[in-house]
């Protein structure tokens, strides 16, 4: 009985080891400003490494109809030209829907001197954190605004890698964000995963507050709009302005995210 | 041999993290599909071996190194625990869907940790729940598929 008691802890040793090296892991890590955590997303292309070539959707298709081209050569031409043009409908699709995108953005953005670079969702972490595609190979940084296609802020990059970056949105757990007002009040926003919290750094605010916007003051590339508090009541306790707003929307593989960098 | 079996089995095990990453970020609902927790507790459950430490370690390694923006290290202790945890109850208790909704409880608890520090009960209460049981049958219909397989 107390042999197999004995046998039960002992199958967990390597486990309990290894938990221990995480556990050392971490704390090398944290001391090391997290140079450990991005030793392997520095050397490696996760995202680009995972895209089909063009030339396997273009050729490697059609040759394997070619081996029949013998018996019926038209048909085989057909196959090709069809294959052809199915890759030209995708790239036609995906031109189009840039054009849409950037067309969208065109008509609600005032600040033309910027370069505006389209990114897309790649996936939703364990931390609700959101992946997008798009890092150093763009001269994003840490910090970078993400706008969607009205031009209002949904975020800003919290790390960014070789060729894919993690955005803090509105229900990242990380989100912490400010702004200022139209009277150039100071806002501080913090989420709670369900709701954004609004709350003013100075007890200077009187009257009711409405849009909230970025600020180079902050370290943010332009003033864009981040939300409108208008709708939202607001309460004011010994002068500092508090506003809760529930997060409704979330993102999704369609939505269309844009990253403005000076040029 | 045994190295290109680590390798094979780490790889399965980073992909399957990253389907279940992949279906999340589809499902917009109150409740998630853990696949990766799933076949965790599958490990601890039904196969537990000191063979799979380093493929659990590893798959580990690669999630917080691409996936993950706390420290290195933390979602592999995290994996390995839930595969120790459940392999502890299985052990100790007998195999009842009782001590199954507990593991998966226990588990999921785990696996959550840091949204559940981070965010406050309102955020991960209703889905966590839903979340047991829709993973508990996920888990049982998956148990029972292998068991007749084999």
């Amino acid at each position: 009985m107390q042999s197999s008691q004995v046998d039960g802890i002992r199958k967990y040793i390597v486990y309990f080891l290894f938990i221990f090296l995480s556990g050392l892991l971490s704390v090398v890590d944290y001391f090391s400003n997290k140079t450990l955590s991005s030793f392997i997303p520095d050397r490696v292309n996760l995202i680009s490494n995972f895209q089909i070539s063009d030339r396997l959707l273009q050729n490697e298709f059609s040759n394997l109809f070619s081996s029949r081209a013998d018996l019926v050569a038209e048909n085989i031409r057909l196959k090709e030209e069809l294959t052809n043009l199915r890759v030209l409908y995708v790239e036609n699709q995906e031109l189009q829907n840039n054009i849409d995108f950037y067309n969208d953005l065109v008509n609600n953005i005032s600040d033309f001197e910027l370069t505006y670079y389209a990114t897309s969702l790649i996936l939703k972490n364990s931390t609700d954190e959101y992946l997008i595609s798009g890092g150093r190979n763009y001269n994003f940084e840490p910090g970078d605004l993400v706008i969607n296609e009205t031009g209002y802020v949904v975020g800003y990059l919290g790390e960014v890698f070789n060729d894919y970056s993690i955005l803090e949105s509105f229900n990242s757990t990380n989100f912490n964000f400010r702004a200022l007002d139209q009277n150039n009040n100071v806002f501080e926003v913090n989420s709670n995963g369900k709701e954004l919290i609004f709350s003013s750094l100075e007890s200077t605010v009187s009257s009711k507050v409405s849009i909230l916007y970025s600020d180079i003051t902050f370290g943010h590339i332009s003033k864009f709009p981040l939300i409108d508090l208008e709708p939202y009541e607001q309460t004011k306790l010994n002068n500092k302005f508090t506003v809760t707003v529930p997060i409704n929307e979330m993102l999704t593989f369609q939505s269309k995210l844009f990253i403005p960098k000076s040029k | 041999m045994k190295i290109l079996r680590v390798i094979l089995i780490s790889s399965f095990l980073f992909i399957l993290c990253l389907v279940e990453n992949y279906i999340n970020t589809f499902i917009s609902l109150e409740f998630g599909v853990y696949i990766f927790l799933i076949s965790l507790i599958y490990i601890g459950t039904e196969i537990f071996n000191q063979n799979l430490v380093l493929p659990i370690f590893l798959s580990g390694i690669l999630y917080d190194s691409f996936f993950s923006t706390y420290y290195l290290g933390l979602y592999t202790a995290i994996f390995l625990v839930v595969v120790v945890l459940s392999n502890f109850l299985i052990s100790r208790y007998s195999r009842t869907n009782v001590i199954y909704i507990i593991t998966i409880s226990l588990c999921l608890l785990i696996y959550k940790i840091p949204i559940i520090v981070e965010f406050n009960i309102n955020y991960w209460l209703a889905s966590y729940f839903t979340s047991i049981f829709v993973n508990l049958f996920i888990f049982l219909s998956v148990k029972r598929v292998l068991k007749i397989n084999v």
